[in-house]
């Protein structure tokens, strides 16, 4: 058994909203192995991004957790104050990348002012920048980034959106996390530039020993990348299984109609949705979450939240129809 | 840009000229006699006749405008009736503790506003914010002159602290001290207004996704807020500084009568008060072009730092 | 059918705006003290405990007692009383002279908006002009031309403020005259003061509103300001401003009188503010921070 590097467990976020409070998260339970890359699929407003954020505490001041623990290597990194936080474990054993490059860098500052200023942090102030400047150089160059030099000092609007994701993805990797937490890296990026990127993300993988959370939500992208896929529907995570289990076997109802979306060029027949629409994040029905969207639901399904169960191996699902 | 500067500028021509219209209408429009009300019961005939010369109204209204005008452009604003002195020299005298008093009050202004709204920013939903903002509305609803007089109240006559009279002789060090109180009492408005705008702008700025990432990256947070969350949002300060600037010149009037000091806004009021009609014209010509040069550069920044007019 | 649509919609954003305040309380911060300055200066002659007037040379300057709350200023006057009364000259100056600010500027803005060309140049102008003087000194060069009284210092404050409101009106109208509304009103056949009326100036209203708090705010200080500095209202009659005048002589042997008006004079910029703020977050609902 290797041993997990990530273990959340029953958690639950909340948002305060105006007095009430909103549950955003909720029986949050997620193992990641060492070395493994795991999808968080789902559709927006399935929570995927906020349970990304809350893990690096990068939530608003306006969020909590509720209740729950998210181990990191065996300890309870909720409990770290957020000075212990932000020295130890984020840009440090925990990166994030986000969705959206084009907003992600400061634009009045220098791409190379940006990289040194991580840099500088990660070596506990004890190294000048002068001594860091360096060590950017040839990360910008392992990134893919030509001219990395005369890159360094140019500003963010002077580089492309794919190059800016090298970026973050170079700022990430500095500090050889254990862990990366990737949020969409590819969505806002064109097709082509998104291959490249992905390709780059292996690379880095294989050579530093990463383990991802990939958060998505195409599942054609994380088909080829992750070994497990985990998947969410309004602030839940419904079935968790190995790739190729889940597309070959899809458990939860949710899943089948996700995977029976899929644009397949073979097929000719009409495009797949899935009737209603998603619930607002926190306001969650009564029951389970996906029961009104639900083609199999019964009685059960509107009284109660049904919770992750084992129901093969290393396969879980959180549906009752599996109970009878 | 450039247009814009050139289009405002020439606007202000025939503003100022207007201006000037107005002054020189003083003689006429001051009810009474003029050489009664200004030199009193015991003046002469040859001391009213001076005086009517003087103040151009022996010769009709457009060529005393006209000589009037000339002797503006010649740098010659008329001759003080009481003080017997060119005005032009009078005011130039005391116009840099004007310049001197403004500049404190500004950059205290300045210094206290920006570190009040950078701390409610950093604290953001507590209760030291909280009370930075009541704090802020509070001094923004003090006048000018309640700030003097509180100030003298407790500093001079409570503590005797500092000075309440006066500029100061000798020596720098009590200049300065004799600064304090009324640089201090000149800001106070100010502040809480800066404070006010400081804060909104970083909190704005904050929410911005990049801040984001370099909290995501390990970035301190009081690294974030220095330095690249403040340098974005001292933009909206710098454009509103020259709107301050021509606010604390009104402001100088009070706090120059109240301590005691020269300076131009007193010597208005002086003058208003002795009927001194050359030195009113003068002093309040001054007092207007500052004023609306302080505008003008307002204005310039503030087109400035608007994306839309610089992206051209 | 325009003419009903839009004042329901008018109504509907008054009841929307008064939701929002109820829940802010700035507003019933702000609101409360401008109730207790109507109140003070309507009811003075109730609520005052002695004659503001009446002077009593055996009592001079007498700390705060049981008999006079705020003790006696230099004449022997019971301070609170003279304290209440001098709220009527506050709302008198401010409410009047913000009235005038309107009314000229409302007038000035709908000329220049509609007729255009040299007017407009020339309203603009004017209020250029007017703009070019620091306000403190174009009110103290104007009163010391017409003379200080109640009434000149309401008409003086409201014509150095008038531009403010001109200037809005007029830019607020521009653009609303462009806007589709007006133009489906007009191709009904509707003329322009029913346009005006009925369209535009419930659009102008919402600024209007915010800019008028703060400026009462500073109408009243302005009035204080002069008295103090004995160029606005003369005594006998009495307002902050002028107990500020009269206690700063005796600053040194009874410092606790100048204490009373500037407290009053405080208040009532921060009632005047608080709520005007209030009104400009409610009326804007795409404003959720403070500023």
């Amino acid at each position: 058994m290797q041993d997990k590097i990530l273990k959340i467990k029953d958690l639950a976020v909340e948002y305060r909203n105006k007095g009430s409070y909103l549950r955003v998260l909720e029986n949050i339970n997620l193992e990641l192995e060492k070395g493994e890359i795991l999808a968080l699929v789902g559709e927006s407003g399935s929570g995927k991004s906020t349970l990304g954020k809350t893990i690096l505490r990068l939530l608003p001041d306006s969020a909590r957790i509720k209740s729950g623990s998210i181990m990191f290597k065996g300890e309870d990194i909720c409990n770290l104050s957020e000075k212990d936080f932000n020295d130890q474990i984020r840009g440090q054993e925990i990166a994030m990348v986000f969705q959206n490059p084009q907003n992600a860098l400061n634009p009045v500052f220098k791409v190379g002012t940006q990289i040194l200023d991580v840099l500088y942090f990660k070596s506990k102030k004890q190294k000048t920048r002068k001594q860091l400047k360096k060590e950017a150089v040839e990360i910008l160059k392992k990134v893919g980034i030509s001219d990395p030099e005369y890159r360094f000092g140019e500003y963010p609007h002077q580089f492309s959106g794919g190059m800016k994701q090298r970026v973050m993805l170079a700022m990430a990797f500095i500090s050889n996390p254990s862990l990366l937490i990737a949020d969409e890296p590819t969505t806002a990026l064109d097709l082509t530039v998104e291959a490249q990127i992905l390709n780059l993300l292996s690379n880095l993988v294989e050579e530093y020993k990463t383990s991802i959370l990939y958060i998505s939500h195409d599942l054609g992208v994380v088909a080829g990348l992750s070994d497990r896929i985990a998947v969410m529907y309004a602030g839940r995570i419904v079935e968790v299984a190995a790739t190729k289990e889940l597309f070959a076997d899809p458990n939860h109802p949710y899943t089948e109609a996700l995977l029976k979306c899929l644009p397949d060029y073979k097929k000719t027949e009409e495009l797949q949705t899935i009737p209603g629409q998603v619930p607002d994040l926190g306001n969650y029905p009564k029951g389970c979450n996906f029961h009104p969207r639900c083609s199999y639901s019964f009685e059960r399904c509107r009284k109660e939240d049904p919770n992750l169960k084992e129901i093969g191996s290393n396969h879980f699902s959180a549906c009752f129809l599996n109970d009878s | 840009m450039f247009i814009y500067i050139t289009k405002r500028l020439l606007w202000v021509i025939p503003t100022i000229l207007t201006v000037l219209l107005i002054l020189f209408s003083l003689s006429y429009l001051l009810p009474g006699d003029p050489a009664d009300i200004i030199l009193g019961p015991r003046a002469t005939p040859e001391m009213a006749e001076d005086l009517n010369s003087r103040l151009g109204l022996d010769k009709p209204w457009y060529q005393s405008y006209l000589i009037y005008l000339q002797n503006i452009i010649k740098g010659d604003l008329g001759t003080s009736i009481f003080r017997d002195r060119s005005v032009l020299k009078v005011i130039l005298e005391v116009l840099p503790y004007t310049v001197i008093l403004t500049l404190s009050g500004m950059s205290f202004a300045v210094f206290i506003g920006i570190s009040i709204g950078l701390l409610a920013a950093n604290y953001n939903n507590s209760y030291l914010e909280k009370f930075l903002t009541i704090f802020s509305f509070i001094t923004a609803s003090t006048p000018t002159y309640i700030a003097g007089v509180l100030l003298i109240l407790i500093f001079s006559v409570n503590f005797n602290l500092l000075p309440s009279i006066g500029i100061g002789e000798g020596g720098i060090l009590s200049r300065l001290h004799h600064l304090i109180a009324p640089a201090l009492a000149l800001s106070v408005g100010w502040t809480g207004y800066i404070a006010r705008l400081t804060r909104s702008s970083m909190l704005e700025t904050l929410d911005q996704e990049f801040i984001q990432t370099e909290k995501s990256f390990g970035i301190p947070r009081y690294y974030i807020l220095y330095k690249y969350a403040l340098k974005k949002a001292i933009k909206p300060i710098i454009a509103v500084i020259g709107l301050g600037v021509g606010r604390l010149l009104g402001g100088a009037v009070f706090v120059e009568v109240i301590f005691n000091r020269p300076g131009l806004g007193r010597l208005i009021v002086d003058s208003v008060n002795e009927r001194d009609l050359p030195l009113v014209r003068g002093g309040v010509l001054v007092a207007a072009l500052l004023f609306v040069i302080a505008n003008l550069v307002a204005d310039i920044s503030y087109a400035y730092f608007d994306p839309r007019i610089k992206q051209k | 059918m325009f003419k009903s649509q839009k004042f329901f919609r008018f109504k509907k954003k008054i009841i929307r705006v008064i939701k929002i305040m109820k829940k802010d309380s700035k507003a019933y911060l702000g609101g409360s003290i401008i109730m207790l300055i109507l109140i003070s200066a309507i009811f003075a002659p109730v609520i005052a405990p002695a004659d503001p007037y009446k002077t009593n040379v055996t009592k001079r300057l007498e700390a705060p007692s049981l008999e006079n709350f705020l003790g006696t200023d230099s004449l022997g006057r019971d301070i609170l009383s003279r304290l209440i009364y001098a709220a009527r000259p506050a709302v008198l100056v401010s409410f009047g002279g913000i009235i005038i600010s309107v009314i000229i500027g409302i007038i000035l803005g709908l000329i220049a908006a509609y007729v255009g060309g040299v007017v407009e140049s020339l309203i603009l102008f004017i209020f250029d002009v007017i703009r070019a003087f620091p306000p403190i000194i174009l009110i103290l060069v104007l009163l010391s031309i017409i003379g200080p009284s109640l009434l000149s210092v309401i008409v003086i404050l409201g014509v150095t403020i008038m531009p403010r409101y001109g200037r809005v009106v007029r830019a607020e109208t521009l653009s609303e005259k462009e806007e589709d509304f007006v133009e489906a009103a007009r191709s009904l056949g509707a003329d322009n003061s029913r346009i005006i009326f009925k369209h535009i100036l419930p659009n102008i209203f919402a600024s209007v509103l915010v800019l008028s708090g703060m400026d009462m705010a500073s109408m009243i200080m302005w009035e204080a300001g002069l008295s103090f500095l004995g160029l606005g209202l003369q005594p006998p009659l009495s307002s902050w401003g002028v107990m500020l005048q009269e206690s700063y002589q005796y600053i040194q042997t009874a410092p606790l009188m100048i204490v009373w008006p500037s407290l009053a004079i405080m208040l009532t910029m921060l009632g005047f503010s608080t709520f005007a703020e209030s009104l400009r977050v409610a009326l804007n609902p795409k404003l959720n921070q403070e500023v």
